[in-house]
């Protein structure tokens, strides 16, 4: 129970700017606006392999250029849901 | 002390399973809590022959509602584990496998086997003992690469083939469960999109692949392997994947620096692996990490998802009132954030 409002804390902390920051992310890699569900699943879409061209990686999108901004995000919530994740790094 | 006999359906729908399979069983006797995973129901029981013997064994009463797509029939489980016994893989040895009318449900009997099953009990036994640690690794070691030598086609008693596993059919079955979620992963959808574009040259033969073979499925004492438990993910594939799973950090249970289930090096475990007999390809021990951590990242926000579903209704999918399934959802972003460390590499 703790841990959970720990986490719930957390959430109404830091959440809304991760959120925010997500978004701007993924409107300037998309090049366009959106609300975040949206760009979400346009990214998504984006980077599914089975619409691509043989043996193309993704449909539109560089995954170099992609990975640096999943990345970002990822953190942002992982220091939401389990802060102290990174400290297993090997 | 006897205790009496537990009244109710399940005992009796036991006895008459083992009944069935030529045991002659007086009574059952529930002994010890029960314990309830996302797919199965674990009950201890006491299994009291006519002959005035007693015989521990665990019962458990199989749901197959989430069923992946190579996920056995409880009777091929079963005769996967006798012929993984008799390649020399340390197993429990199984009473009766079969479906249960009185139950409606698959159940496994086997007896019990002594020692510890939970991870953080594992670890905490070994604690700083790395002589331990090397013990149990180089255990897991040879059990694999014997579970991999076995000849397939195997088994007898199988009541349809083994499935195959190739790279390729993984990568569709994962981008199956991934559009099967209400709400889309990026990270992962990046993750396969450039596994698709590395496929790991398979292994000249498939071989039997345990499919669930890490710390939290093996029962340990004196620092061994002393039975590979749950089996119903075997099927026939790359012998990588068993070692790849058994590494992914998600079963190191915080004990990062021990890759191997929390407890062992990777060089230990490639190194009895290999002296086992067992071929070690470093390529796809590579990508089948990647692979399978996208798997249990999917299957993780598959599980919230039956939650949210049993109290949210307008969700797709079948509901759950498991806790644990609740608890899932909060560990997606691990394995989001595990994907894009090992992807790096791919991205250089």
């Amino acid at each position: 129970m703790a841990n959970l409002c720990r986490i719930l804390a957390r959430e109404y902390e830091l959440g809304p700017p991760a959120r925010a920051q997500t978004k701007q992310d993924l409107e300037q890699l998309l090049d366009g606006a959106g609300p975040l569900p949206e760009l979400i699943a346009r990214l998504d879409h984006a980077l599914r392999v089975d619409t691509a061209p043989p043996g193309a990686a993704s449909h539109g999108l560089d995954p170099a250029r992609v990975y640096p901004v999943l990345v970002a995000d990822v953190n942002r919530r992982l220091a939401i849901a389990r802060p102290d994740y990174h400290e297993g790094d090997r | 002390m006897t205790r009496p006999a537990a009244r109710g359906p399940d005992v009796a729908a036991l006895q008459r399973l083992l009944d069935r399979q030529g045991h002659q069983v007086e009574r059952v006797r529930i002994d010890g809590a029960t314990s309830a995973g996302a797919n199965r129901k674990t009950v201890m029981i006491e299994i009291d022959t006519v002959d005035g013997k007693t015989r521990p064994a665990v019962a458990q009463i199989v749901n197959r509602g989430d069923t992946e797509l190579w996920m056995l029939p409880v009777a091929d489980e079963g005769a996967v584990v006798v012929a993984a016994g008799n390649a020399g893989v340390p197993v429990a040895e199984v009473l009766a496998a079969d479906h249960s009318r009185d139950l409606d449900a698959d159940v496994l009997i086997t007896a019990r086997v002594s020692g510890e099953t939970i991870p953080r009990r594992v670890l905490r036994s070994l604690g700083a003992d790395v002589g331990g640690g090397l013990s149990l690794t180089r255990s897991c070691g040879r059990a694999l690469a014997r579970l991999h030598r076995m000849d397939p086609p195997p088994v007898d008693g199988l009541t349809r083939p083994l499935g195959v596993l190739a790279p390729a059919a993984y990568i569709d079955h994962l981008t199956e469960r991934l559009d099967a979620l209400p709400h889309p992963l990026p990270t992962f959808r990046l993750g396969i999109g450039l596994l698709a574009s590395c496929l790991p040259e398979s292994p000249a033969e498939p071989a039997v692949v345990h499919g669930d073979f890490r710390n939290g499925n093996l029962i340990v004492a004196d620092h061994e392997v002393r039975a590979v438990v749950d089996w119903e993910l075997a099927h026939l594939g790359d012998p990588m994947e068993d070692l790849a799973w058994l590494c992914l950090r998600t079963w190191r249970f915080d004990h990062d620096h021990r890759p191997v289930g929390g407890f062992g090096r990777l060089s230990w475990l490639q190194a009895a692996y290999e002296e086992a007999g067992g071929e070690w390809r470093q390529e796809a021990f590579d990508w089948w990490t990647m692979a399978r951590t996208i798997w249990w990242g999917i299957g993780l926000a598959s599980q919230a998802v039956r939650f949210v579903e049993e109290h949210e209704p307008g969700f797709v999918g079948e509901r759950s009132t498991s806790i644990v399934h609740a608890a899932s959802g909060r560990r997606v972003v691990e394995l989001e954030y595990d994907l894009l460390r090992l992807l790096r590499p791919l991205l250089t």
